[in-house]
């Protein structure tokens, strides 16, 4: 990506592609058991403060041209704060995405392949991902840009081919779980924008500097509406999960869907489109990690550190010992995760950069 | 020197896909067998007994086994301690493994679902083979005697027999499809409770042909079987809860006692409105019928503007009373709202809290009813009387 840069649609996609992901997974089913029958309360008001955030953030990058969060972790704090950010933000990758394709590849044999071994499976997916990293890298943007349509329209096609089971009631009661846990407790839920993390990465990539804003805040909006879409559907389709917790939540949507007779079960052919998604998940990831390093630590051989990155992320996947870990870490450690990287720590960052900048041009200024 | 790198890669995802599929565990259709219906009932020593009506492949011999009950299919029971035990036992004797993607119906008796079938039916929904559109029956009789005999009519394949529930409820009204999916959820539902199919031996025919019917609902409440409904019933409760499509409802003639008049109702729409008194909910109910009169006689004219009053009032009273009946029978008899009358409570409710503290499905035994029916009658006829 650093060969070409991002265009807005291009930009919009690769955060999209990373939270629908987690949609897809876990995020609605969080969020339901949460808040209950207000969740979709919850998602307009965690969107809206996302947006007010995220329009803050563009404030604070505005005196820094171009720069991404490292760069400017660099002005704020020298090399070593460089490094540290560098560090973080690739745990961070690193944890999420082994978290991640652990727990698809356990609902993948589930659904797909019982009889597979977790191991292959999950060796596939790297595997596949270590390749399209090793021979372009914008080959992932190009298919990311003409898989995320798809994607999208597929949560439109379970939304509506689904509505005939819904039951608009099993909205009710209206405030769900408590004001408490709607609107204080459920503040906690913008870790569902975690995907906004590139947005301190993009920026560097961008062709525009000035379409940050718009590329940000249009992400926001197709996340929100994706992941409003499937807690709708999920709401008014099952009542137990208000007060239980199922895998692969969107999944369970796509069992509903029966277009007549010829047609009573299509959702493998769901299961089937998600695994491009994950691959172009486990890609951008790989990427990103990738670049962080080379950007942080000089690496020269990019080889072994794409090699280095995919053994990682394999390893950890298979540390997880069952499908309750992945659950813990998926939901309680990532969240608090992506709410520290993405919501405390990078915006820390950001505020000090932009109050060191501002001084040292008002001092230019009066020199002047 | 790249060529060669990508010739590698290449291999090595060739191989990888071939581990993965596990080749030499992959099952041909002819490893396969399909389950049609499973039946479940009340074993010896008190588990389970489970029932598989298995399709047989035009390849198959019939002939050679001793339960199967048409040519198309293959009856199997066993005594198990559950669903996967019971499968896993049959497996072990056909020779082939039993696959249920293509189960249609899922039979229940009595008896068990007496004792509460929940488990049963978590497992079911759990199991990634079994369509969440497959039909739930609480049959009247053993559930082996059951399918043995759902022998279709006028059809050859039993699993399209098992597919009639919908055609049946949009013709007749005197039963309900219901799905494993359906079931579930109203379980877990805190608006409503559940209800499911009823089967039993031939009632309506006269054939004495030892065949079932699907006729009539089981009432579920707190998981268990608490009662049920028959045709007529149903056909209110299909009213009520706004899900009636079609049916003919013959009434007494209000011009003369030995005559009766047979109405085609084919919409029906019920506007319910429920206040909470004191904690006892007053449930008003508003039924608009849409109704066209198929009975005809020589010598009078039913469609003359006071024979028309006429019978829409007695239309009116007749459906009345036979709709507030059924619905004191729910909330007295069964103290279970299978109508969804909940839905409509919750409006009254801020949070899940107020609403669980409330209790809506233990109150509801303690309902009042007032029912308005307002029938409107058009005329089918092609000739009129004198």
């Amino acid at each position: 990506m650093n060969e070409e840069k991002l265009n807005y649609l291009e930009a919009i996609f690769l955060i999209v592609i990373v939270m629908i992901t987690h949609i897809i997974l876990e995020f609605p089913n969080v969020i339901i058991k949460d808040c209950g029958t207000s969740s979709f309360i919850n998602i307009i008001f965690i969107t809206i403060l996302v947006s007010l955030f995220f329009i803050f953030i563009c404030k604070l990058f505005s005196p820094f041209g171009g720069n991404n969060i490292l760069a400017i972790s660099e002005y704020v704090g020298g090399k070593k704060l460089k490094k540290c950010t560098s560090i973080i933000y690739c745990s961070y990758l690193l944890f999420i995405s082994s978290v991640v394709i652990r727990n698809f590849c356990e609902n993948l044999k589930i659904v797909y392949f019982p009889n597979a071994n977790l191991l292959m499976l999950i060796g596939a997916f790297i595997l596949t991902a270590v390749i399209v990293n090793k021979f372009s890298s914008g080959s992932i943007v190009k298919a990311n840009t003409l898989l995320v349509p798809l994607i999208l329209l597929t949560m439109i096609v379970v939304f509506v081919f689904s509505i005939k089971q819904a039951s608009i009631s099993r909205f009710l009661p209206i405030l769900g779980n408590g004001l408490n846990k709607t609107f204080l407790k459920g503040i906690l839920n913008i870790y569902s924008f975690g995907g906004l993390i590139y947005m301190y990465l993009i920026i560097s990539d961008l062709k525009n500097i000035q379409d940050l804003k718009k590329v940000g805040l249009t992400s926001i909006i197709f996340s929100a509406s994706y992941l409003l879409l499937s807690v709708s559907s999920l709401l008014t389709l099952f009542p137990f999960l208000v007060k239980g917790s199922n895998v692969l939540s969107v999944y369970l949507s796509t069992r509903t869907i029966r277009l007549g007779k010829f047609l009573p079960r299509i959702d493998t052919i769901f299961m089937f489109i998600w695994i491009f998604n994950f691959l172009l998940y486990l890609s951008i990831i790989i990427y990103y990690v990738k670049k962080i390093a080379t950007e942080t630590f000089s690496v020269k051989n990019k080889s072994s550190l794409l090699y280095f990155t995919a053994f990682i992320i394999f390893v950890a996947s298979l540390l997880v010992q069952n499908s309750l870990q992945t659950y813990f870490l998926e939901n309680t450690v990532y969240k608090y995760f992506a709410l520290l990287v993405v919501f405390i720590y990078s915006p820390a960052i950001l505020i000090i950069g932009y109050v060191k900048k501002n001084k040292e041009l008002k001092k230019a200024k009066v020199e002047i | 020197m790249k060529s060669k790198k990508i010739l590698i890669i290449m291999l090595l995802i060739i191989l990888i896909l071939f581990y993965i599929s596990n080749i030499r565990s992959i099952y041909t259709i002819d490893d396969m067998a399909y389950v049609i219906a499973l039946g479940l009932d009340n074993g010896d020593n008190n588990n389970l007994e489970l029932t598989l009506q298995i399709a047989l492949h035009s390849s198959s011999d019939s002939k050679g086994s001793s339960s199967s009950q048409s040519s198309s299919t293959l009856t199997s029971t066993v005594d198990c301690n559950s669903i996967s035990e019971g499968i896993n036992y049959i497996n072990s004797y056909i020779g082939k493994k039993l696959n249920l993607s293509y189960c249609k119906v899922i039979v229940i008796s009595e008896k068990l679902a007496e004792k509460g079938i929940n488990d049963y039916i978590s497992t079911l929904i759990n199991d990634i083979e079994v369509r969440p559109y497959c039909d739930v029956l609480i049959s009247k009789c053993d559930t082996k005697y059951f399918l043995q005999n759902s022998e279709p009519y006028l059809e050859k394949l039993s699993a399209k027999y098992y597919e009639n529930e919908e055609i049946s409820e949009k013709i007749t009204g005197f039963t309900q499809e219901i799905s494993l999916l359906d079931f579930y959820n109203d379980y877990y539902d805190t608006f409503k409770d559940p209800v499911a199919i009823l089967g039993d031996q031939n009632s309506l025919s006269k054939d004495n042909d030892g065949k079932t019917e699907k006729l009539g609902l089981a009432v579920f409440h707190n998981g268990n079987l608490v009662g049920e409904l028959d045709y007529n019933e149903t056909l209110w409760h299909l009213m009520v809860s706004n899900k009636f499509k079609n049916t003919v409802l013959t009434i007494p003639s209000p011009f003369s006692d030995s005559e009766y008049i047979s109405l085609q109702i084919s919409s029906v729409k019920t506007k319910k409105k429920i206040n909470i008194i004191n904690n006892t909910p007053l449930i008003n109910c508003d039924v608009s019928v849409s109704a066209r009169i198929l009975s005809a006689t020589m010598n009078s004219n039913y469609m003359t503007k006071e024979n028309i009053s006429e019978i829409e009032d007695f239309a009116n009273s007749y459906l009345k009373s036979n709709i507030t009946d059924y619905l004191y029978k729910t909330s007295l008899v069964f103290g279970a709202d299978i109508d969804s009358f909940g839905s409509e409570a919750v409006k009254k409710f801020a949070t899940q809290e107020d609403w669980d503290n409330y209790n809506w499905l233990g109150n509801y035994s303690s309902s009042f009813f007032n029912v308005d029916v307002n029938t409107k009658l058009r005329s089918s006829y092609l000739i009129l009387g004198i």
